[in-house]
């Protein structure tokens, strides 16, 4: 009886493991030759995104948000321009520096409802306290009061 | 003879072990109560002198750390340091007793400073490795493939214009 | 049945075998259907796995005692739940369970990635399955749980199981080991996708945004199962103390240090690309020590509390160590140009550099841990004498390091990536570390004296307050913004960026576990032997021995102390310490009586009867804080669950569509 079972269930695992149908193979997930680039961009987003808010909250002095922030918009524009360079040579196109789609984040903006107390000249962002540099588009926001 | 050659290399171990270690074992008495493992407890003082002294009954532990209940060495021997310990004998005493007894073989060294120094120069090597690495990562290297890329750059700033927008946007 | 379970290892050991060739000849040879039946072959192992084991829980549950590992570890009169957890009390059966963890997360990986990662798939499984034959290997050939007893060649059968240990006999126990197993196990899965990666030099870091929730869970699995065995200790061995750095409690520590940083220094590839090379050199670390700390548990190599019978196994583990650390070493040299990287260091004050520091000390305590339970062998192997060092010695080198860590646990999150002016420290150490100041100033002033006790008192308060701030300042801002409600900020703060702040939970987790183990500095301890109607003082609390008692039941006999408290002359009710012989396996342990409360804890062991029998021989323990370290390994595992949910505001960004190429790939 045992010898009957174990019988069955070998012949039932190499059955198993040996007989694959086409139709078993899992159709792979489309890979992205762009997919690095992409995870790439959208990290440094994220980088930005924090870089922000860590400013808003008081976390970082002006230089220093200044200074990083600058850093963080030239790697983006090398990956962009990276993104390009391969999207032209998958092309079989010589190597130009197209413009690339942009990148859309569909983060939802939250409304503000809080009492206006300083405003950026340059893009209308809202703060609480005042700021030298607006935390939304970096500018200055004393110049430009000035 | 061989007794007193195993005595005389234990004074000098004990030598330095009495001058470093006890008063700082005194110290970390709190601490010292860790690394017990059998239920029944030995006093701390018992434990100490069990440490340096390797038990005879197969398991390869010191007398105060041998983890079987009921062992027929650790459990008479423990009480027998702490008999000792009670006319006040000192504990080289007590385990020169043990020595003449069973032979050196039951002296257990205490750590040698290799213990002590090797991890500490794992940490300096450590150091010494991040160091490097600040060094060598704090170098600024041109970016690949590309060299530097100026934001002003007339083919990126297009991007900076898109980058700045999709920045208002985040939150 | 016995013939059955047999069958079904020996089988799982060929068809694991043909997993590694199949996946890897499919990969090179670029044969789907080959791939394709690596994979099933990996399903299969499960199956077959899931088998045996289960012939064998039959014969524990069914006390088959011609199994030599039932009758080992089992008795007709044990607890059916223990019954169950004889699976992995041994030796046999735990190398067993190792195995089928392992084919279970082998399946579950395969399965949730049989789509995905085309190119580095095939390695994956010729890892995991490569890690699987070793153990089966064990399973076969070496560790048989299906060992029947016989005479003459007849398998007869004993009348009644030696019965499970008794100090295994306690629920924490019984859940204990699984918990560290699936840490142990689990640490294989980013091992095996960090390999993978490695051998087909994938772009990017696919790897570690794949493995990122695996290395979590495994981690929890794992911090669980250490603070499991440190209650188990406190609750169980009646020594007064919950870590005794016995190798075995050091075994599941080691790779749960490397683990942890290993999760910080993820961080800096993900952000910047960087540590490449270290990121795969800790994943093997990690994964190399686990196996280790298996190794030290199995095969008795160091001498400990509840290591199992020793055994030849050591040696197989130790040539599967030397292959694969040999094996690892050469693919990260060979392939040191893929794992260049990608950035450079901005500024040397930055939190790029406190992640540096963060590694160097946790490897440090890792080595330094590492190196006094393997200090016995290598002092044997140098001078021929075993050197066996002792709580003390750890205890004087882990505290200046732990605190060391502590401090950078507070001070690490400060710094702002890339670049942190001395504006940007100012304004985040100012108040943390002056209310710190003033803290370890007071407690000076009220007496306490204990260095370290001071020290570590005034990084707490640091680290906490800094952690609140965090919290205080994103919920304020988020407030502003929206009008939440200060606490709904708090949460909505968290939701949106889970794994940040879940981490700042698991910061003030350690918190609370270092004010509970710095309370060890203020233990008080005393032994007496104690009549009906003596009277013995500790502290503040007074101990009157109001009777004792005994009896005796189907396991084991027991003797009881019924012991009044009575604190200030207040009175506490009674705690009842109780000594218990077991008969089946012939072994003492004791029921400790305790009082706990966060400040301080009663413990109150039976340590047995004194010489001329009259008197009970009690340990009285008063044992400051240790409340908050479980409370800390519950805000543990908390913070670590945050981490685990989903980021509520995930920004998606458009994949890059190509135009003119074969395959579109818009994935939104």
């Amino acid at each position: 009886m045992i010898i009957a079972i174990t019988s069955v269930l070998a012949i039932a695992i190499i059955a198993f493991i040996l007989t694959i149908r086409p139709r078993d193979l899992p159709a792979a997930e489309p890979e992205s030759p762009f997919a690095h680039l992409d995870d790439r961009k959208a990290a440094i987003y994220e980088n930005l995104r924090d870089l922000q808010f860590e400013y808003r909250v008081g976390k970082l002095s002006d230089t220093d948000y200044q200074n990083t922030k600058k850093d963080l918009q030239k790697e983006l524009a090398t990956v962009l321009a990276e993104v390009d360079r391969l999207k032209a040579q998958l092309a079989g196109k010589p190597a130009v520096a197209a413009p690339a789609p942009a990148p859309k984040p569909k983060a939802e903006r939250a409304a503000e409802t809080k009492p206006i107390v300083f405003v950026c000249p340059s893009c209308g962002a809202t703060f609480e306290k005042s700021l030298k540099f607006c935390g939304e588009c970096g500018k200055s926001m004393k110049a430009a009061s000035a | 003879m061989a007794g007193t050659s195993a005595r005389s290399t234990f004074m000098r171990r004990s030598g330095w072990f009495a001058k470093l270690e006890m008063p700082v074992l005194a110290l970390l008495l709190a601490l010292a109560a860790l690394a017990q493992t059998a239920a029944e407890k030995p006093s701390l003082d018992t434990r100490r002198v069990g440490m340096r002294l390797a038990c005879q009954c197969g398991c390869k532990d010191s007398v105060a750390t041998c983890s079987m209940l009921e062992c027929g060495f650790s459990k008479p021997a423990k009480e027998r340091i702490a008999r000792m310990q009670a006319v006040g004998m000192s504990d080289q005493q007590i385990i020169d007793a043990f020595v003449r007894e069973y032979g050196p073989g039951i002296y257990l060294a205490p750590p040698s400073s290799a213990g002590w120094v090797v991890p500490y120069a794992a940490v300096a090597a450590g150091l010494l490795v991040v160091w490097w690495f600040i060094r060598k990562y704090r170098r600024p290297r041109p970016l690949p493939e590309l060299g530097t890329i100026e934001i002003d750059d007339p083919a990126l700033s297009k991007y900076k214009d898109q980058i700045e927008k999709d920045l208002a946007d985040l939150e | 049945m016995e013939n059955f379970g047999s069958l079904a290892i020996l089988l799982a050991f060929a068809v694991a075998i043909y997993a590694v060739v199949a996946s890897v000849a499919g990969r090179i040879k670029n044969k789907p259907f080959l791939i394709a039946s690596g994979r099933r072959a990996v399903y299969s192992v499960w199956v077959l796995m899931t088998l045996a084991s289960a012939v064998l829980l039959h014969a524990l549950l069914t006390n088959d005692f011609r199994f030599a590992y039932v009758a080992e570890h089992s008795n007709r009169t044990l607890p059916t739940v223990y019954k169950f957890a004889a699976w992995w009390s041994g030796q046999e059966g735990s190398l067993m369970f190792w195995s089928w963890l392992l084919a279970t997360y082998a399946a579950v990986v395969v399965f949730t990635n049989r789509r995905k990662h085309r190119d580095m798939m095939p390695y994956v499984v010729a890892v995991l399955s490569a890690v699987q034959t070793f153990f089966l290997l064990m399973n076969n050939f070496v560790a048989n749980p299906f060992q029947m007893l016989a005479v003459d060649k007849l398998i007869t059968s004993v009348p009644d199981g030696s019965g499970l240990s008794p100090l295994l006999q306690y629920p924490a126990m019984a859940i204990h080991p699984p918990m560290l197993y699936l840490g142990y196990v689990g640490f294989a899965v980013p091992f095996a996708f960090a390999i993978g990666s490695l051998i087909t030099r994938q772009p990017g870091e696919g790897w570690i945004h794949t493995t990122r929730r695996w290395t979590l869970i495994t981690w929890l699995f794992q911090g669980t199962g250490i603070m499991l065995g440190a209650a188990w200790a406190y609750h169980v061995l009646g020594w007064g103390g919950y870590w005794g750095w016995d190798p075995v409690e050091n075994a599941s520590l080691l790779p749960w240090l490397s683990g942890t940083a290993f999760l910080h220094s993820v961080m800096m590839q993900e952000k910047k690309g960087m540590m490449k090379v270290w990121n795969i050199v800790l994943v093997s670390t990690t994964f190399f020590l686990c196996i280790l700390g298996t190794m030290m548990t199995r095969s008795g190599l160091v001498q400990s509390v509840h290591a199992f019978a020793r055994s030849d196994i050591g040696k197989y583990f130790v040539s599967f160590l030397a292959i694969g650390i040999a094996g690892t070493i050469y693919l990260i040299l060979d392939r040191l140009d893929y794992l260049k990287s990608d950035s450079q260091l901005e500024a040397v004050v930055s939190r790029e550099s406190s992640f540096l520091f963060n590694n160097l000390i946790l490897l440090a305590s890792c080595f330094a841990v590492l190196w006094g339970t393997l200090f016995p062998k290598i002092s044997e192997a140098v001078s021929g004498d075993q050197i066996s060092l002792d709580a003390d010695w750890f205890n004087r080198l882990m505290v200046p390091i732990g605190l060391f860590l502590l401090f950078l646990t507070g001070v690490g999150p400060l710094f702002a990536w890339r670049r942190t002016s001395g504006e940007s420290l100012r304004r985040n150490f100012q108040w943390p570390g002056l209310a710190a100041v003033v803290l370890v100033a007071a407690l000076f002033v009220a007496g306490v004296r204990h260095p370290y006790a001071l020290i570590s008192f005034g990084f707490c308060l640091f680290v906490a307050l800094t952690v609140i701030v965090e919290f205080y300042k994103g919920a304020r801002s988020i407030a502003a913004k929206s009008g939440f409600s200060l606490p709904h900020a708090v949460v909505e703060l968290t939701h949106r960026n889970t794994r940040r702040y879940g981490g700042y939970l698991v910061h003030m987790a350690i918190v609370l576990i270092f004010i509970g183990i710095t309370g060890k500095a203020f233990n008080l301890s005393d032994t007496r032997e104690m009549a009906q109607g003596d009277t013995m003082q500790i502290g503040h609390y007074s101990l009157h021995m109001n009777r004792m008692d005994q009896g005796e039941n189907d396991q084991y006999q027991w003797h009881k102390a019924i012991i009044q408290v009575t604190k200030d002359g207040a009175d506490l009710g009674t705690l009842e310490p109780e000594k218990r012989f077991y008969k089946a396996s012939k072994q003492g342990t004791s029921e400790i009586g305790l009082r706990q409360r966060p400040n301080e804890d009663l413990y109150l062991n039976f340590a047995g009867m004194s010489d001329d029998n009259q008197r009970a021989i009690i340990q009285a323990y008063v044992n400051p804080l240790v409340f908050w370290i479980w409370a800390g390994g519950l805000v543990l595992i908390g913070g670590t669950l945050v981490c685990l949910v989903p980021s509520k505001v995930k920004m998606q960004y458009a994949r890059t569509s190509v135009v003119g190429v074969a395959k579109t790939h818009v994935k939104a």
